[in-house]
């Protein structure tokens, strides 16, 4: 009986209930595993083929064959949906990634040596701050033309800026923190202080930031496809479908409504996530 | 004057500089020729003989640095270059769509401090309390929603369905309701969350408690020690939503068929009109720099811990 102890159920209940320690994050956590389970079992659970065309069958109200009805070319608008999550979640996940991936060491190496280096680093990420993203975004993705590939590339150069930009403010105050100097003390190479004890230290920050971000991009691609600049069609995504569905605000306003609460979802989870992390991991700003 | 803000003064500079560098080589990212879209807007059709005439009035002859020095010349000048779309010079056009724009952000910023200013204290003051969480639900909303997604629905709700409101276009005051409530439902989440963070810190402040040691009236004690202090991040806050304000325009124009800017923008970007371009591009730049500047300097008269320290200018 040693393991039926009520306690330590009810501990592992809290720990599925609320894995982040906090109750906003935590639901945002599990909205967005929802989504991204939905998207890789979307071949499965999708009724259509999402790019079959039907043209007797074209905006149809929702009905039991059509849960959400049909679009102007008579494919099945839920199949599409829920075939475009993957699309429309991976390019700014990508997009994330690799912004990180300049972003922070760029920051951590500025903020660390100081010097030259920093002053230019500073120079570009107030240059690049200065555009508003979704304007830079825009240009950017007008001149070279729609596409993935594109988009991703627009996104990166327009968002990696702000997190060198905060990567570097948090390395100036930790590094004079007393472990990172008693870690100097004992004789650790500059790569070993900036990596094993500065970079954890700006973790939470850049988490809370990230969630944030991934969903402002989520906002910003379908903004872009909104203007026609996004992905081309016929592949299914969420953007691309409002921008088609705008034509249809009069007789089909669904073919708007859906995509966009789709978008609305998880967007609203990546804000549940970020500002829940927020609140649990105390980062200010 | 403190040094510290000189420092900021001066590393304005690079930053304005770098600006033009980036505008400039923008343009050079542009595919196609410029010389073959200035031709065929002016009706010419392009061959050797008038390629090479245009190249050497544009100056494209030159190596790139001095064509850089060249433009930026003209910059300074406020010579802007002629539009390819119109024929008019792109300051002409500006001036004539930068007040529809204007008008636009200011109405949606009077929107978004409207539903935020008292959504965030009421937030504050009932914290973890019913409405405390209604509200804190509500701007989670209102950030999650896309610009065009709301004009869209509003579009459909006031227009198509019940006709209650015009539709399209700059005209009486009934034509700023919906594209400024688009434009301001996300900044007004963040106007909100910002002030709920402000006045709880202000709240757990000694110089608070002291405040209600003494028995002050409630109403003053709110005002006074609560919301005062927490107005001075506001105003960070509020330069940077300048530059929200002014990409989101642009998909907000594109909605409303609003005369402003970011129409000529998107117009500009699909006919390749690059000096209009280049000239938004640069000017929206310059005007978020400038507010920016102005923020700091409403700053370090506002507050006079600043003035004492320069704390807030360490990081340049």
């Amino acid at each position: 009986m040693r393991n039926f102890n009520i306690q330590r159920i009810r501990k592992m209940a809290g720990a599925i209930g609320n894995p982040l320690g906090n109750k906003i994050a935590s639901s945002g956590l599990y909205i967005l595993l929802m989504v991204i389970v939905v998207g890789i079992l979307a071949p499965m659970i999708a009724p259509h083929d999402p790019l079959a065309v039907n043209l007797t069958a074209k905006l149809l109200p929702p009905s039991l064959e059509y849960p959400l009805g049909t679009d102007q070319m008579g494919r099945c608008v839920f199949s599409r949906i829920i075939s475009g999550t993957m699309a429309s979640l991976v390019m700014p996940l990508t997009a994330m990634a690799l912004i990180l991936l300049i972003g922070m060491p760029l920051g951590v190496i500025a903020g660390y040596y100081g010097g030259v280096f920093d002053r230019i680093i500073m120079v570009v990420v107030n240059t690049m701050l200065s555009f508003p993203n979704l304007l830079l975004a825009i240009v950017l993705t007008g001149f070279l033309g729609p596409g993935t590939l594109h988009i991703l590339l627009a996104v990166v150069a327009v968002w990696w800026a702000k997190y060198t930009r905060i990567v570097r403010g948090m390395t100036l105050s930790l590094k004079e923190k007393p472990y990172v100097k008693a870690s100097r003390g004992c004789g650790s190479s500059d790569v070993w202080l900036m990596f094993r004890h500065i970079v954890p230290g700006t973790v939470p920050t850049v988490l809370v930031f990230s969630a944030l971000d991934v969903g402002r991009m989520i906002l910003a691609i379908s903004g872009l496809a909104f203007l026609g600049l996004g992905v081309a069609p016929p592949s299914p995504e969420w953007g691309a479908m409002l921008s088609d569905g705008r034509h249809y605000l009069q007789t089909a306003p669904r073919l708007l409504l859906s995509p966009g609460l789709a978008i609305l979802l998880v967007m609203a989870a990546c804000n549940l996530l970020g500002e829940g992390l927020r609140d649990a991991l105390d980062v200010k700003r | 004057m403190n040094k510290a803000l000189l420092k900021r003064l001066i590393w304005t500079i690079p930053t304005l500089l770098g600006v033009t560098v980036v505008t400039f080589a923008l343009v050079q990212l542009m595919p196609g020729d410029p010389t073959d879209i200035s031709l065929r807007s002016k009706g010419i059709i392009p061959d050797a003989v008038s390629i090479a005439e245009i190249r050497r009035q544009m100056g494209l002859d030159q190596p790139l640095i001095a064509q850089y020095g060249a433009w930026l010349n003209e910059i300074f000048h406020l010579r802007l270059g002629l539009s390819f779309q119109s024929g008019l010079p792109v300051t002409k056009e500006l001036a004539l769509r930068l007040p529809a724009t204007l008008r636009l952000m200011g109405a949606s910023f009077a929107v978004a401090c409207i539903l935020a200013v008292p959504a965030g204290i009421v937030s504050a003051w009932y914290k973890q309390q019913h409405l405390d969480h209604a509200v804190r639900f509500l701007s989670i909303l209102g950030a999650s929603l896309p610009h065009f997604w709301i004009g869209a629905m509003l579009i459909y709700l006031f227009c198509i369905r019940t006709n209650l409101l015009p539709m399209m276009g700059d005209g009486g005051i009934m034509n700023y309701i919906m594209p400024s409530i688009t434009m301001a439902a996300g900044m007004a989440a963040v106007y909100a969350r910002m002030l709920r963070a402000g006045m709880l810190e202000a709240i757990a402040d000694p110089h608070y408690k002291a405040a209600r040691a003494r028995g002050i009236k409630q109403s003053r004690l709110i005002v006074q020690h609560a919301i005062r202090p927490a107005l001075l991040p506001f105003i960070t806050v509020i330069g940077n939503s300048f530059g929200y304000f002014w990409g989101s325009s642009i998909i907000v124009e594109a909605i409303f068929s609003w005369p402003g800017v970011g129409r000529l923008m998107i117009d500009a970007i699909f006919n390749r009109d690059y000096p209009v371009i280049q000239a938004i591009t640069l000017l929206t730049a310059a005007c978020v720099i400038v507010v920016n500047l102005a923020v700091d300097l409403i700053y370090y008269w506002l507050d006079p811990r600043i003035r004492a320290e320069g704390g807030r200018y360490e990081e340049l």
